[in-house]
């Protein structure tokens, strides 16, 4: 929270590193501009972004472990989960 | 013969056409290729985003490079430099260009991590979008043999655009990579890239006037020097870069300076900033908050309060009231509204 780009996706990239394949990661952040760069940092690295749930004040996003490199087009079409 | 497989190539990465089209085509050639992002905190569109300015369309604040990741199917790592960056800004071994962008030592400098980076993954050859003569400074043929010199690099450093005009590399004469499939584009024309990008059906790619680094631009540069003549305390990788974008600027004395929100947004940035720092804005009146950088006596709180009420809705009043506060301390000044000619004189 709090944080702006691109430290978001430093801590994410650092934090997925020492999990293991198809644990959940659970990103908060109150930047909206994370909404676009997460998928795409996903669709990059071939992790999953599971989709996001929003309230008055925060973001969540979901991301599973993937060890395997997913298609480019994964993560692209995903919407809230709401 | 030609053995790219297994051979890894790490690239610069900015999302811009040009470093997408570079890594497209040794992708093409089958090599497997490593994207890398230095965030120097110099990159307009990150303080944009930390300004968090309402209505803001979130694509058009994204982080490009990842961006450029996604499209292509590869990871874009994004590799925080901020502090150590900031050292060849303020001391430059090749100079400024027009403005505060050391563009050679930018350059050097991330070649430098990128080869860390490298040993590191057990990467074979470094690769950029660089286009020979394309800008002026970093760009022509001394310049580029020049930074592949000084970052321990030669031969090991590939740019697949102009690769034609330049030295046959390593990569090359080892057969890793097909020089007859790279390209001889130069100069300052986009002609070749746009038709490559047709070739390679990328339809999604900044602008290249676009700018990303703040380092070429005037009126941050002019900020920055200020900051650096006046040993301002100015941390990389904080508030203080965006600090620099942000109001109008002012110098009141050698150790004070002020900053003016120019609307809604700026005064609410400004706000995350005040504890610790003094504060002027003119109550029950269309105000901006200015926001003081330094310890301001007497004389000097009168002089602020008079630009803010200048900057208020009450300016053409003879006298206007300003409350001052630090923390817990508070005060009310009156004041007339500054003289133009006097505030264009203290303008950063
Ligand atoms: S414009 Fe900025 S980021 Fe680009 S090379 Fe120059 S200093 Fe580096």
């Amino acid at each position: 929270m709090g944080f702006f780009c691109p430290i978001p996706i430093i801590k994410t990239n650092a934090r997925i590193r020492g999990m293991q394949e198809g644990e959940t990661l659970e990103v908060i952040s109150d930047d909206r501009v994370i909404l676009v760069d997460l998928p795409n940092w996903c669709r990059g690295t071939g992790h999953e972004y599971l989709g996001y749930l929003e309230d008055e004040r925060e973001i969540h996003l979901f991301v599973k472990k993937r060890g395997r490199k997913a298609s480019p087009s994964q993560g692209k079409e995903r919407e809230s989960l709401k | 013969m030609k053995t790219s497989e297994g051979i890894k190539a790490l690239g610069l990465i900015s999302g811009g056409l040009d470093s997408t089209l570079a890594a497209k085509v040794l992708m093409e050639q089958g090599i497997e290729v490593h994207g890398l992002n230095f965030s120097t905190g110099f990159c307009s569109n990150d303080q944009r985003r930390a300004l968090g300015r309402a209505g803001e369309e979130p694509h058009r604040l994204r982080n490009e490079a990842l961006r450029a990741g996604a499209d292509l199917g590869i990871e874009v790592e994004i590799v925080p430099v901020e502090k150590d960056y900031f050292g060849i800004v303020v001391n430059p071994k090749f100079g400024h260009g027009a403005h505060m962008n050391p563009c050679i030592d930018c350059r050097i400098f991330m070649l430098k991590k990128a080869k860390d980076r490298m040993d590191q993954v057990g990467g074979h050859f470094l690769f950029t979008g660089e286009v020979l003569g394309q800008r002026p400074m970093s760009q022509h043929l001394a310049a580029l043999q020049t930074i592949e010199k000084e970052a321990g690099l030669e031969g090991l450093l590939l740019r697949p655009l102009s690769a034609h005009h330049l030295p046959e590399t390593i990569p090359e004469k080892k057969g890793w990579v097909d020089r007859a499939r790279l390209l001889a584009i130069a100069g300052r024309s986009r002609r070749g890239q746009l038709a490559l990008a047709q070739t390679f059906q990328i339809a999604e790619f900044p602008q290249p006037s676009g700018g990303c680094c703040s380092l070429t631009d005037d009126t941050f540069s002019r900020r920055l020097r200020d900051v650096l003549d006046h040993q301002v305390p100015f941390e990389p990788g904080t508030q203080d870069p965006v600090l620099l974008k942000v109001g109008r600027h002012f110098r009141v004395s050698h150790q004070v300076k002020l900053v003016v929100g120019r609307d809604e947004t700026e005064n609410q940035f400004l706000e995350r900033l005040r504890r610790g720092r003094w504060c002027f804005e003119v109550p029950d009146a269309g105000s901006p908050l200015v926001l003081v950088q330094g310890e301001p006596d007497d004389e000097l709180r009168k002089l602020i309060a008079a630009i803010a009420a200048r900057y208020s809705s009450r300016r053409s009043e003879r006298l206007v009231e300003v409350q001052a506060s630090k923390d817990e301390r508070s005060e009310m000044i009156r004041v007339a509204p500054a003289a133009d000619t006097f505030l264009e004189q203290c303008r950063i």
